[in-house]
């Protein structure tokens, strides 16, 4: 399932990243393979707030999509 | 001298660390005049001399924002003058992975380096154990573990900041590159990397986006090899106190009413609290004019001092503890992390107005300064964005606008007024403040849809976590903007102040005959009488009069007389000019003591009738709310978009805006 998926309060593993211009800035923040993301808060209508690793990032819906999780 | 760069991801504690390293020896370029892209300090307690540049933050060598385009040219521009002997590189322990990228590109660029891991002892309570030495040795450069909050770690930095640093190239991880991986490159083999995946002119030879991913995984890599050595982590707590104060913060209703209740006590409190101190500087700048009077001898030297300086100068005085405490609560809100949670709250919304969450914190800056608020601009990714906010920002209600609200809002509303529990002067500021974002926003839509897209709008934010404000770095920040306040916009005040008193006790030949034909018009008065007409006569027919009285027909319909429009002429070049230039033209009409606010209150026409009615009044706020008289925010309008075309299209829109709507203003309430 994708990032954008994920629900308020869930984990999940990250499983890969597309091949988008986006997932260089994704890999940038941290946002590796292998990793946990947690979904902290979503925004009414907008972004999401994940912890992945000890990192706390704000990111769109359409930024998350281009991420592939497995929930945990 | 030398030169030290700092250098790093955003929300490390950069600022802490400059801060603990240069004290008070810093300049910001926050205020009309001076325009630096860099804050530069002089770093205390050393044996050198050594100049240290604060960097803005960024995230890798790939540059996507102005910002991280500045501080890449910068990195790479290893031919100029102004190129460090060194970088300080800084990573967080909390957060060592993440923050290691960039420091492992940097690593690349073969400049000397020293790596600051920051939050040391915090990391430690946190159970993150790390092994300085070992990351020195596996990365070839110096590492050292600081608490840049309590200085812990910092002489030994200063040690390593005048020492020699040798650095080496080091083998290439940065490519898969199966044939010769052994080889050690040449220094500048990252640079022509980076020209390779970062020139769009090379965008056809090569992938350029699958290299830069590439680079980023192969790096992680590397980094995470590198942790595995060096660092020892007890299952970490890190981030649950953060986390859990945002159940609360960033809450999809709780969220937004904090948000609003916050923003509403700022404005409570700066009027508030700044009214003790205001009140002291009015009076004592009263007192003073009266006390050198009666000690100068008697002069034009003496009333150009007591009539024209002082009572300009006190204008810009009177300010300080608004804008004071103005810049201290916005700082609180930007170093507790909180400013980063408006983003991800407000991202939504602003889309609505094609701006992103990242404009919220230029828009907030703008309530302070529009200047270092466009400069905030920088780190919005998308050009039109970007250019949206540049324009809109001085619509926002600015420090320098406080002045004349203040002013005219006393003289609509007596003092302490409460409506319930509420200072009623302070809810029309609040009023003031949201006609600024509502016509900001409006402009935003209008110009939404002017402009056409040709950039995908993006938001990866960090959530920096909540930290506990540092006093002596909010207060240091606070005092270097009110000193450049003091001084910059001192200056100008300064000086138009001069120039008022002497075009206002000069004039032609009416001017001259001033006495004579005052007799001859209206007879034998009481001596009193007559000197007040002289003096009202002279100021009318000086040079400053004329002028005034020129352009009187184009502000007529605003409800403005001659007097105003000398005082809106002189706040061109800075709006805050205007008290000041009040202040000076009706001092010069009487010697009595007495407060500016009085004496704009009885100020009356040739009828008797008020000047400062409600409608001229209202339709002056109007005007200073719209109006863009700040040339300074022309010039780093200018150059920050480098465009003519925008820089002249917003003061146009922004004149006619206050032209027309302070027209309406003062036509509906006469």
């Amino acid at each position: 399932m994708k990032l954008s998926e994920l629900e308020k309060g869930c984990l999940g593993t990250v499983i890969s990243l597309s091949t988008h211009e986006i997932s260089i800035r994704l890999l940038e923040v941290g946002i590796l393979p292998g990793s946990t993301v947690k979904v902290i808060s979503i925004a009414p209508g907008g972004p999401l707030y994940i912890q992945i690793e000890n990192n706390l990032i704000s990111l769109r819906r359409t930024e998350a999509e281009h991420v592939i999780v497995e929930k945990i | 001298m030398r030169r030290v760069a700092l250098v790093g991801n955003p929300n490390l504690g950069k600022s802490t660390l400059f801060n603990a390293l240069c004290g008070l020896k810093q300049k910001t370029g926050n205020y009309p005049g001076v325009t630096v892209d860099k804050k530069t300090g002089k770093i205390s307690d050393i044996s050198e001399q050594v100049e240290l540049i604060d960097l803005p933050g960024i995230n890798s060598l790939y540059p996507k924002s102005k910002d991280e385009e500045l501080v890449v040219d910068y990195l790479l521009s290893s031919n100029t003058d102004t190129f460090p002997d060194k970088l300080i590189v800084m990573a967080s322990a909390i957060n060592l992975k993440r923050s290691l990228f960039v420091v492992d590109q940097i690593r690349d660029l073969n400049i000397p380096m020293i790596l600051v891991i920051n939050m040391s002892l915090l990391a430690e309570r946190r159970g993150i154990f790390i092994d300085a030495s070992a990351i020195s040795k596996e990365l070839g450069v110096p590492v050292i573990l600081v608490e840049a909050k309590t200085k812990h770690g910092l002489t030994k930095l200063k040690e390593l900041i005048v020492g020699e640093i040798e650095i080496q190239p080091r083998k290439v991880h940065y490519v898969s590159d199966e044939n010769n991986s052994a080889a050690i490159p040449n220094k500048s083999a990252y640079v022509d990397f980076l020209s390779l995946v970062n020139d769009p002119e090379n965008k056809k030879a090569v992938d350029q986006r699958s290299l830069r991913t590439n680079e980023a995984i192969l790096r992680y890599k590397f980094i995470n090899q590198l942790l595995e050595k060096t660092v020892k982590v007890d299952k970490s707590k890190a981030v649950d106190l953060t986390t859990k104060a945002d159940k609360i913060l960033v809450h999809p209703i709780w969220g937004y009413v904090i948000f609003g209740v916050i923003m509403f006590s700022i404005f409570q409190s700066i009027f508030l609290i700044a009214a003790y101190p205001m009140d002291w500087i009015d009076q004592g700048f009263a007192s003073l004019s009266t006390w050198a009077q009666s000690m100068l001898p008697e002069g034009y030297l003496t009333e150009l001092i007591c009539q024209g300086i002082i009572p300009g100068v006190g204008g810009v005085v009177i300010f300080i503890p608004q804008i004071a405490i103005l810049f201290f609560l916005f700082g609180l809100l930007e170093q507790s992390g909180y400013m980063q949670r408006i983003v991800f709250l407000m991202d939504r919304f602003m889309q609505h107005f094609g701006m992103s969450g990242k404009s919220i914190v230029p828009m907030i800056s703008g309530m302070a300064c529009a200047i270092p608020a466009i400069m905030a601009a920088r780190s919005i990714e998308n050009k039109k964005e970007r250019l949206i906010t540049i324009l809109i920002t001085p619509l926002m209600t600015c420090s320098a606008r406080i002045p004349v609200y203040i002013i005219l809002i006393a003289i609509i509303i007596p003092d302490g007024t409460f409506v319930g529990i509420f200072h009623a002067q302070g809810l029309v500021l609040m009023v003031m403040y949201l006609l600024g974002v509502v016509m900001t926003l409006i402009v935003a839509i209008v110009l939404k849809w002017i402009m056409k897209t040709d950039y995908k709008s993006l938001l990866i934010a960090d959530m920096p976590e909540y930290l506990k404000p540092q006093l002596s770095t909010l207060l240091i920040n606070v005092w270097t903007n009110v000193r450049s306040f003091l001084w910059n916009a001192g200056k100008i005040i300064l000086a138009a102040s001069i120039v008022l008193f002497v075009l206002a006790t000069n004039g032609g030949d009416n001017f001259k005959k001033a006495e004579a034909n005052i007799e001859s018009h209206y007879g034998a008065n009481s001596a009193a009488e007559k000197e007040e007409l002289i003096a009202a006569y002279e100021l009318e027919n000086s040079y400053l009069g004329m002028m005034g009285r020129s352009i009187e027909p184009a502000i007529a319909p605003l409800g403005y007389d001659w007097k105003i429009g000398i005082a809106i002429i002189s706040s061109l070049a800075a709006r805050e000019v205007f008290v000041g230039t009040m202040s000076t033209i009706y001092a010069i009409n009487s010697t009595e003591e007495m407060t500016i606010r009085d004496r704009l209150r009885n100020e009356t026409d040739g009828n008797g009738a008020a000047i400062f009615t409600l409608a001229t009044c209202v339709s002056l706020l109007v005007f200073y709310a719209f109006a863009l008289q700040c040339f300074s925010t022309i010039v780093i309008t200018y150059r920050e978009t480098k465009s003519f075309k925008w820089t002249a299209i917003q003061f146009f829109y922004m004149t006619a805006l206050a032209y027309f709507a302070a027209l309406i203003a003062y036509q509906l309430l006469k």
